[in-house]
């Protein structure tokens, strides 16, 4: 599984040209799942000159467009042929997200702007100026958190990898429908370290692949048309942050309708945490909750680097500080302790520990 | 949760889920079997046209369906499909004899359809929906045309544009005129199994074949005539010559699915595709009479026969090239040049794989050869 994302090998550096005669501008919002990009795209939409609505996935034509167009003994890679086939791809493109607005505002014009908010690798899909990227990052112990909880809610055991599905499953078979089940199973998987493992690398991947991305766009003078924006700071100023985001996309922030919790714009969500939902709490450091020494040695181990470039953490010593800390309340409550854990290790809630489960 | 929450949770998270399965390179393996399938074509004894579909379905005589506009000027489009190593490259030359046909290379479109099969199949995509589903496979169209097209700048005078990718005879374009070339599978087989062993291509790659065949491969590579002095060493390798086998039926019964859909007017190409018409060329017929074959496959595209170049040496256009290169992309092309290779093991494993093919393509009318 996952194979839909990393299924080409090869990272082909963008060949940009700036587009000409445009009737629309066009934004892609990207990012790893759970980062925000639901948010952002939420605080686009309040602008009545943007509409930024749907996931269309379109990484998967680019990938096949980079075969077509990058195998040597393939006519499509040859002049003119390949010029012609991006551009038919850059078309396709357009034609989708106008007939999307058509369809979603019937009867109105589409708007200046138009968006598609799939949470994916960073890649080009139209050339800028007539396209803008904006990227949300997200701090990767939280995205950790946040999507363990999004998977158990999702009960997709097809898209989970085979070496940790199994347990996955033992974990879905407790779920009963109540926060208490969820937030137990949520903390059994953060403490399972092939999950870790695996969740931190493939966060890791895809932020340090974004940056690969993004280097070889502004290595051509591009650079200014794509931004990263980070949840923490979304949360921490969000009004700052949105009025920088319309900027980018050349739109008037006045316009922009206030943000709210009906419009799912506003931060947080009233500091409630709801483990079956998918606006679960959005809340920046809450992944302190659920690790422990343990979990966040095997998370640094694989994710360190991402982290460090990313400016979240410039090395391991938070790891220590946790290990040394004084420990937070247990996620999941007080009746963990007379539980057993899997493989009927007795649990004792707060202690770093590494659980091995059996497959 | 609500079960407006739990659907989004659920487009949401397969985001990340696998690619529909396609068919993957099987492992090689002690016996694949053809299987319990009846034949393709149950209905006939092996192919017994040469014309399959009809020019009269509406999406053939709707001409804009497989025509491109480019400087003012309108090309056709054709395809050239078939499995590798059955003389694609042989008759992409002899059409483009004919001053009114260029084709000259391979586009593989399939993996930007098999693309917008993803794209417009998850029910979570927004390209699922329609009017973006509809959309997305007009602008397929419009590429694969576009593309193409450009070729034209190779010969302004051409009225016929082609693509000559060795692949199934699926209908990507409504209406555009395709060609089958069929080979003796067994032939394929020695051809395909020289290039593979050559290149280290994806059959010998991905089943792991070098462990097997590094010595043998170096020879090869230091001596072309090495596997003309040692023919048993070809295919010799019971997981080798299998997966050759297996493969090689796999392909070449989706040929024969395309073909009686073509022939019953429905599309071949999932999605994008639409009814066509295919000509149906054999590789042996063509070396046996290549003018009144070459000249058929004209008169297919509407086009006066007697206006194309001769067949030449020069142009690698004639049967049977007159030096034997089995390093090169034309090697001999000689018929029947399987028995060499074929050894009793060889036999019994490949009718194991295939046989069932054999008889149902006519090459043989049963297992006793």
């Amino acid at each position: 599984m996952m194979n839909l994302w990393r299924k080409n090998k090869t990272e082909p550096s963008e060949t940009l040209a700036p587009s000409k005669g445009v009737e629309h501008r066009y934004v892609f919002v990207s990012g790893h799942p759970r980062s925000g990009t639901n948010w952002v795209s939420s605080l686009l939409n309040i602008h009545p000159e943007c509409f930024c609505d749907g996931e269309f996935h379109f990484l998967i034509l680019r990938w096949a467009m980079d075969g077509f167009t990058s195998l040597p003994w393939y006519l499509g890679a040859m002049e003119p042929q390949k010029s012609v086939a991006e551009r038919a791809f850059q078309q396709l493109i357009r034609d989708c997200l106008i007939e999307r607005a058509k369809v979603r505002r019937p009867g109105a014009e589409p708007p200046a702007v138009l968006g598609d908010h799939t949470p994916r690798l960073f890649r080009i899909m139209i050339s800028p100026p007539e396209a803008r990227y904006i990227i949300i990052q997200r701090d990767g112990r939280d995205v950790l958190v946040s999507y363990t909880f999004h998977l158990l809610n999702a009960k997709a055991a097809d898209v989970i990898p085979e070496h940790i599905r199994p347990f996955y499953q033992q974990q879905l078979a407790k779920l009963d429908g109540t926060q208490e089940s969820q937030r137990l199973a949520g903390a059994a998987l953060l403490e399972y370290e092939p999950w870790v493992r695996y969740y931190a690398n493939f966060w890791a991947d895809h932020v340090l692949h974004d940056r690969r991305i993004y280097q070889s766009v502004a290595s051509q003078g591009f650079g200014a048309y794509v931004r990263f924006v980070s949840y923490e700071e979304l949360r921490a100023d969000v009004e700052g942050v949105r009025r920088g985001l319309y900027e980018h996309l050349g739109l008037d922030p006045a316009k922009a309708a206030p943000v709210s919790p009906e419009t799912n714009t506003a931060p947080g969500f009233g500091g409630r945490e709801d483990v079956t939902s998918f606006y679960r709490k959005g809340e920046p450091g809450d992944w302190k909750r659920y690790f422990n020494a343990s979990n966040a040695k095997w998370f640094h181990e694989t994710a360190g680097e991402a982290m460090k470039t990313l400016g979240y953490e410039p090395d391991g010593a938070w790891v220590d500080d946790i290990a040394s800390a004084p420990l937070p309340p247990d996620p999941r409550g007080t009746q963990i302790a007379s539980n057993q854990s899997d493989n009927g290790v007795q649990i004792k809630p707060h202690a770093p520990q590494t659980i091995q489960h059996t497959h | 949760m609500s079960t407006s929450i739990r659907t989004i949770v659920k487009k949401a998270v397969r985001v990340v889920s696998p690619a529909p399965s396609t068919p993957g390179a099987p492992a090689p393996m002690a016996r694949l079997g053809p299987g319990p399938e009846a034949p393709v074509l149950g209905h006939r004894a092996g192919i017994d046209k040469v014309d399959y579909g009809s020019s009269e379905f509406p999406d053939c005589r709707n001409e804009q369906n497989y025509s491109v506009d480019v400087n003012g000027k309108t090309y056709k489009i054709f395809f050239l499909c078939g499995h590798p190593r059955s003389g694609t490259h042989w008759m992409d030359g002899v059409l483009s004899l004919h001053p009114k046909v260029w084709i000259d290379g391979e586009y593989r479109f399939e993996s930007m359809h098999n693309a917008l099969n993803d794209f417009t199949g998850r029910t979570w995509h927004a390209g699922h929906r329609e009017p973006m589903r509809s959309k997305a496979i007009e602008s397929f169209h419009r590429t694969v045309k576009d593309v193409i097209g450009a070729s034209s700048a190779d010969r302004p005078g051409a009225a016929w544009l082609g693509d000559r990718t060795p692949r199934p005879a699926r209908c990507f374009v409504p209406g555009a005129p395709h060609f089958l070339i069929i080979r003796d599978p067994r032939d394929v087989i020695v051809s395909w199994a020289h290039q593979e062993i050559k290149n280290a291509g994806f059959n010998y790659a991905d089943g792991g074949f070098d462990g097997h065949f590094k010595p043998t491969r170096e020879q090869f590579l230091a001596d072309p005539s090495f596997f003309k002095n040692n023919p048993e060493l070809l295919l010799g390798h019971e997981p080798w010559l299998r997966r050759l086998a297996w493969r090689c039926r796999r392909h070449m019964r989706v040929d024969l699915e395309c073909l009686k859909l073509i022939d019953e007017g429905k599309t071949s190409g999932g999605i994008t595709g639409g009814a066509s018409r295919c000509h149906v060329v054999r590789y042996e017929n063509i070396h046996k009479d290549p003018e009144s074959e070459r000249n058929a496959m004209y008169r297919f595209l509407g086009l006066d026969p007697s206006e194309a170049g001769p067949l030449s040496d020069e142009t690698k256009t004639r049967p049977r090239l007159a030096e034997e290169n089995p390093h090169g992309l034309y090697r001999r092309g000689e018929v029947g040049d399987w028995v060499k290779h074929f050894t009793p093991d060889v036999k019994r494993w490949f009718k194991d794989e295939a046989a069932d093919l054999l008889i149902e393509l006519g090459y043989e009318k049963d297992d006793n050869w």
